[in-house]
């Protein structure tokens, strides 16, 4: 219970992030710069005198887009790829496969620099090849969970009552399988966090003036010596939001 | 008693050589010097390798500026103009080239015929110039435009003097020579054994940092002897560590937005000029520490430098943008005919204070109702040449040789090589002409002036900051004086305390 109030209390602040936050996360006042942490300012404010709890709530808003289009895109792709060569078996099932372990192949971290390289780092370009990446692992599991489903008795009775593939697919296969997806899909959320911040940390084709956590670690870095807190406020809300997320994750699929 | 002795010996032979060793190791030990920047190659007529190699002490030119910012001779004796478009030039006896041939006028000007094949900058202030020996050091000079002080003209950043030897290489006069180069990342240097006093002269390696702080961690670390371009928001820190001295310098430099007037967005003058009045230049010199507001193209201490800060005027702004029918959408972002007025801002991270003020720049912008998506490139001067932005915040030595005119002919002239806003102004380029023939002082500062009010009704760039720089020192190097921008940062004078 208290892993999923965690998780709900990460959600609001997640995604009230991206509606409302304390102060323009991009207003600039020279005057009150690194004023520390006041009632006005609760994490302090930075070399430029922007509010940090607010570059912090409009960057959790730009991750949660990334958390939500990765798991999607995964999600999706992985388990049509996956379910469709469990079901199709024969050498469709082998090049199905081989392709997803191609995907495996290359480093996820790799992928999303290139995309970044190429469309710029934006949650949505991020997303997207941290989401393709992705689709492989999330294929071959959606077809091993798939494959031992269809070895199931009540698959054999189905196929002999002459249910046909789309109703036995939606109604016997997915059904059993989706749920342990989901969880995988969580538990990955957590390492989309850190591949996004990573990205933005490195900064390629990234617009530098955007919250993003990682950009932010990047930008503080300057100020490790003099005013950590710059450092440690976004470095600490990667840190529990990846812990939430995999603990409550975790929970789940337990 | 004889292994007593042979003890004795040995020992005392053993203390001699490590000794020996440790004095031979301390004489050799280079100097570590460090900066964000690095030639990019040590072909002296490419891009901008004359202004590094003279920086990192390789080169020289024929005349220079010196600590005073007076314009002093360096190869040559003196010039002599012999008609309007002829000079001659005297070189100085008994310069040496590092590998140990003389400086004649031959060589010399075969080096400076490579450059004006090869480097366009070269051409901005007196066109194509055609060399000849008239003697081992006359070099007789024609100039294709008139230009009215010749010696300004060689101290130019692309006119680095040297010989060439082939496949792009070259060898030098400066106090040290290049030992060794690797791309992007360090030079190694030693004493040119032909420049006076090259005795006293350490070897120096020379290290590119691609990040100002980790330049300044290496310096605190004791890595490096002399860290260049220090971030200003590290000074305070590194002043209280007794093992190092941080020094400030006013720079001839200017940090400046260049427009980019051929992009849909600004080629509206009135959005141009909203721009130069919403950027506050007080917050900007705030921002990064050190600097005050620009008063124009040149740095306040030329006498051809405008004598008013630049103005702030949002209200003005607003209205120029709203007399080029730009209103305020749903979003608080100003559109026209649906189109929000949405810009790209970039820099490089080559200054860091460049990259300082881009998000200030952003939020100044923001004041008046324009986005702007901001971007940090490693290859500037390929992605400005390509017009691949609205906006480009840029550091330029606006008056390296002393004179105003080259960095106005050749980033300001109409289809200039470093035009990166693509001005094409007759008017302005009228008003440059009139330096060609104009060789009184105090009417090349009136020149100057009224190209930069010209400047300032078209603009095509907005003056910001005339930035302060900071170098830090370890005690080997305390009495190093930072001077002439990053034109001299390694010289004969380097202030090595033995």
């Amino acid at each position: 219970m208290v892993r999923y109030c965690l998780l709900s209390v990460l959600a609001v602040f997640l995604v009230l992030g991206g509606f409302w936050q304390p102060y323009d996360p991009d207003a600039v006042d020279i005057l009150a710069r690194h004023s520390g942490m006041t009632a006005s300012h609760l994490l302090g404010t930075d070399h430029l005198g922007r509010d940090v709890l607010s570059r912090i709530m409009a960057g959790g808003w730009r991750t949660t887009c990334v958390i939500l289009a990765v798991g999607l895109t995964g999600f999706v792709g992985g388990t049509f790829l996956g379910t469709a060569a469990a079901v199709l078996g024969t050498w469709r099932e082998t090049l199905i496969l081989r392709c997803c372990e191609f995907f495996i192949m290359v480093p996820t971290l790799v992928v999303a620099l290139t995309a970044a390289a190429i469309f710029g780092l934006s949650p949505l370009s991020a997303a997207l090849a941290l989401g393709l990446a992705g689709v492989g692992p999330h294929a071959l599991l959606a077809h091993t969970l798939s494959k031992r489903v269809l070895g199931q008795p009540f698959i054999l009775a189905a196929q002999s009552l002459g249910v046909s593939s789309f109703g036995m697919i939606s109604r016997h296969l997915l059904p059993n399988t989706l749920p342990l997806m989901f969880a995988y899909v969580g538990n990955q959320a957590g390492l989309a966090v850190v591949a996004y911040a990573s990205l933005a940390f490195i900064g390629l084709g990234a617009d530098p003036s955007e919250p993003d956590w990682g950009a932010m670690v990047f930008e503080y870095r300057v100020f490790i010596f003099d005013h950590p807190m710059l450092m440690i406020w976004p470095g600490t809300t990667i840190a529990i939001t990846v812990s939430a997320l995999n603990w409550a994750f975790d929970d789940f699929q337990a | 008693m004889p292994s007593k002795i042979l003890s004795g010996l040995t020992a005392a032979l053993l203390a001699a050589s490590v000794f020996v060793a440790a004095s031979a190791t301390a004489a050799a030990e280079p100097l570590r010097v460090g900066a964000t920047y690095i030639t990019s190659g040590t072909d002296p007529a490419k891009g901008s390798n004359g202004w590094a190699l003279t920086s990192h002490g390789v080169g020289e030119n024929l005349f220079t500026v010196d600590k005073e910012g007076k314009l002093v001779s360096e190869l040559a004796e003196k010039a002599e103009r012999t008609g309007d478009l002829t000079w001659t030039i005297t070189l100085k006896a008994d310069r040496r080239f590092s590998d140990g041939t003389p400086v004649t006028a031959k060589t010399l000007a075969a080096g400076f015929d490579n450059t004006f094949a090869n480097n366009k900058a070269a051409l901005a202030t007196g066109g194509k110039l055609n060399f000849e020996a008239a003697g081992d050091l006359t070099l007789k000079v024609t100039t294709e435009k008139p230009v009215p002080l010749i010696q300004s003209l060689f101290a130019e950043w692309p006119l680095i003097a040297y010989k060439p030897v082939g496949d792009g290489n070259a060898v030098f006069t400066g106090p040290y020579r290049i030992a060794g180069f690797k791309t992007d990342a360090s030079i190694k240097l030693e004493p040119n054994a032909y420049f006076a006093a090259s005795e006293k002269r350490s070897p120096v390696e020379f290290r590119k940092f691609g990040d100002a702080q980790t330049m300044t961690l290496a310096l605190e670390s004791g890595e490096l002897d002399l860290a260049f371009g220090l971030p200003s928001e590290v000074v305070t820190r590194l002043k209280a560590n007794p093992e190092l001295t941080t020094k400030s310098f006013p720079v001839g430099y200017q940090y400046l937005a260049f427009f980019n007037t051929t992009r849909p967005l600004l080629g509206d003058v009135k959005v141009r000029q909203a721009l130069d009045l919403a950027f506050d230049r007080k917050e900007l010199s705030a921002a990064i520490s050190g600097g005050e507001p620009a008063t124009g193209a040149f740095a306040s201490y030329f006498p051809f430098a405008g004598r008013q800060a630049r103005p702030t005027d949002l209200a003005k702004a607003a209205a120029l943008l709203d007399a080029a029918g730009w209103t305020k959408g749903a979003s608080g972002i100003l559109e026209k005919d649906g189109r929000p007025l949405r810009l790209l801002a970039i820099t490089y991270p080559q200054r860091p204070d460049l990259v300082t003020m881009l998000p200030v720049v952003k939020a100044e912008l923001a004041r008046i109702g324009i986005a702007v998506d901001t971007q940090v490139v490693e290859n500037i001067s390929q992605v400005a040449a390509a017009g691949d932005f609205d906006i480009t915040l840029w550091a330029q030595h606006t008056a390296p040789s002393g004179d105003p005119a080259f960095f106005l002919n050749s980033m300001l002239r109409s289809g200039a090589s470093l035009n990166y806003a693509k001005y094409a102004s007759p008017d302005f380029d009228a008003i440059l002409n009139r330096f060609a023939a104009e060789g009184d002082p105090a009417k090349r500062v009136a020149i100057a002036l009224d190209a930069q009010a010209r400047l300032f009704a078209d603009a095509p760039a907005s003056f910001l900051v005339s930035p302060v720089w900071y170098v830090g020192v370890s005690k080997r190097l305390k009495n190093y004086e930072p001077w002439g921008s990053d034109y001299h940062v390694l010289r004969a004078d380097i202030g090595e305390a033995k």
